[in-house]
């Protein structure tokens, strides 16, 4: 896979199989944040799409002396979900709570057998569980960093934080999660 | 600042340190290695992170939703070239093959690429490249019958593919991933010349059947089976570009049907020469699943023909 900027560069100056080399080295992280934000499988699929699309209506735009490429695309994404949240929120008012069933649209990775897939299940519902718990920012700082891979920089530029109000935000994020997650270790832990 | 603070601080610099140096390869511990006064809060938020992204690692997405979304990206593409080109050249009329390298030599600047794409098969590494411009041609193609013939064009590419990877000795999935397509691509041609072909999933041969002319006028299929492979010498008469039995087409489309019927005729051939490589040495593999394909793609190529041969008896009855 060629360097990023090389590709959106040859992109911006109409090179579109460019661009289906960057819909491919990002897709599957767009996918995976995604999933994280509505959960639904088709919605998320439809979601990675529009980023891209919306992505391509606005290559023209985008500047290398600005936000890294990840960090613009991501916050596409973030917008993007943002305002169909919106959307769905005016159309029904009945919805309660983050959207978050990230396990719904999961397909177990890899040849694992049954038993695994199994725990692995449990792992991913014990996490979307506790998501739906701690604050909005952790969740967005796990979400972004850890389910999307981006980099601290890149998660701090979609977020409109500094990076050091990113690392506070991941060492919380995290805590917290240990603590829902593994309460009896995480508890051991602060009585020693 | 207060010396819980403090500490925090410490954590929060030494775990985005430790993140970052896990994204490049180094384990927990050599890390942790690093900051010994305070590993042991460490230790916990680093497993949190890598379960964290065990979870992300298990959410795959499908590759059909995948590869829809680039077709999405590619028509929208194709979209915003065309009026950009529209608005440039006003009402010039294009024909489908203007259009078709116009796409290629504009849109995909790089040739050399585009070229190359072109002998990819179904695994290569350029194969996505030639999807893509067979889409961008296919938006460019404006009209219906330059559409039709695109669509015989891009069956005969699967065939070619198929042959490709029999010789290989290929993967039998691949082969018959290629060989739907092929199908579908046919399918469009004949639904955009106005017929159909039919697809009953409890039908001969896997979901493709031969009906009309066949059935109607000519008997049953040699043997009565419609899934046996044909030989050229069992082929309807007419099918043959240089049988003394053919009728010339007639209309606005005749020219369009005539090299059709060439394409579908050399097609055929080509299907001869696979079948003939499979039962050769060079067997692949699963050879008789490829050779069901093949099948398929045989009895769907001459249903075309006849249902094309139909249309021009209805729309220019012989004298």
């Amino acid at each position: 896979m060629q360097d990023t900027e090389v590709l959106v560069r040859a992109a911006q100056e109409g090179n579109l199989a460019a661009f289906g080399q960057v819909y491919e080295a990002y897709y599957l992280r767009v996918y995976r944040y995604a999933v994280a934000r509505v959960g639904q499988g088709a919605e998320a699929e439809d979601i990675a799409q529009e980023v891209f699309l919306k992505a391509l209506n606005s290559l023209k735009t985008f500047k290398f002396t600005g936000p890294p490429f990840a960090a613009w695309l991501f916050r596409i994404a973030h917008n993007l979900i943002v305002d169909r949240a919106r959307h769905v929120k005016a159309a029904s008012a009945a919805t309660s709570g983050p959207p978050s069933s990230l396990d719904e649209a999961l397909t177990v990775a890899g040849e694992e057998n049954v038993e695994e897939q199994a725990l692995r299940a449990l792992d991913i519902e014990a996490m979307r569980v506790a998501l739906d718990k701690v604050t909005h920012l952790q969740r967005q700082v796990v979400e972004l960093r850890f389910i999307a891979g981006l980099s601290l920089a890149e998660t701090a530029i979609v977020m409109g934080r500094k990076e050091n109000a990113v690392k506070a935000l991941q060492h919380s994020a995290l805590g917290a999660l240990r603590r829902l997650l593994a309460p009896q270790a995480a508890s051991a832990e602060v009585a020693s | 600042m207060r010396p819980g603070d403090m500490l925090d601080a410490r954590v929060n610099e030494a775990l985005a340190d430790c993140l970052g140096r896990l994204d490049w390869g180094e384990t927990i511990e050599e890390c942790l290695d690093r900051y010994p006064a305070i590993a042991e809060k460490l230790t916990p938020l680093l497993g949190m992170a890598t379960q964290a992204q065990a979870v992300a690692a298990a959410i795959v997405p499908s590759p059909e939703a995948q590869r829809a979304g680039l077709g999405r990206i590619t028509d929208a593409w194709a979209a915003q070239e065309a009026r950009r080109r529209r608005g440039r050249w006003g009402a010039l009329r294009r024909s489908w093959a203007l259009a078709a390298i116009a796409a290629l030599a504009v849109v995909f600047g790089g040739w050399t690429t585009a070229a190359a794409a072109q002998d990819s098969v179904p695994g290569d590494a350029l194969y996505p490249v030639k999807q893509t411009q067979e889409r961008v041609m296919l938006v460019m193609v404006l009209t219906r019958s330059g559409k039709a013939d695109l669509h015989v064009q891009l069956a005969e590419a699967r065939a070619m593919e198929t042959a490709k990877l029999t010789s290989r000795g290929g993967d039998p999935v691949a082969v018959d991933e290629t060989t739907t397509r092929l199908n579908e691509h046919m399918s469009r041609a004949v639904a955009l010349m106005g017929g159909r072909l039919s697809t009953d999933p409890a039908g001969p041969s896997g979901g493709v059947r031969l009906r009309g002319p066949w059935r109607g006028q000519h008997g049953p299929p040699p043997g009565g089976d419609f899934s046996r492979p044909l030989s050229v010498e069992e082929l309807p008469p007419q099918f043959r570009p240089d049988s003394r039995f053919v009728r010339p087409w007639h209309g606005s489309e005749s020219k369009q049907r005539a090299a059709m019927q060439e394409r579908f005729y050399q097609q055929f051939l080509r299907f001869q020469d696979m079948r003939r490589e499979l039962s050769g040495e060079m067997r692949a593999p699963h050879g008789a699943r490829m050779e069901e394909a093949i099948t398929r793609s045989e009895n769907l190529l001459l249903e075309a023909f006849l249902l094309m041969r139909e249309l021009e008896d209805v729309q220019n009855p012989p004298e």
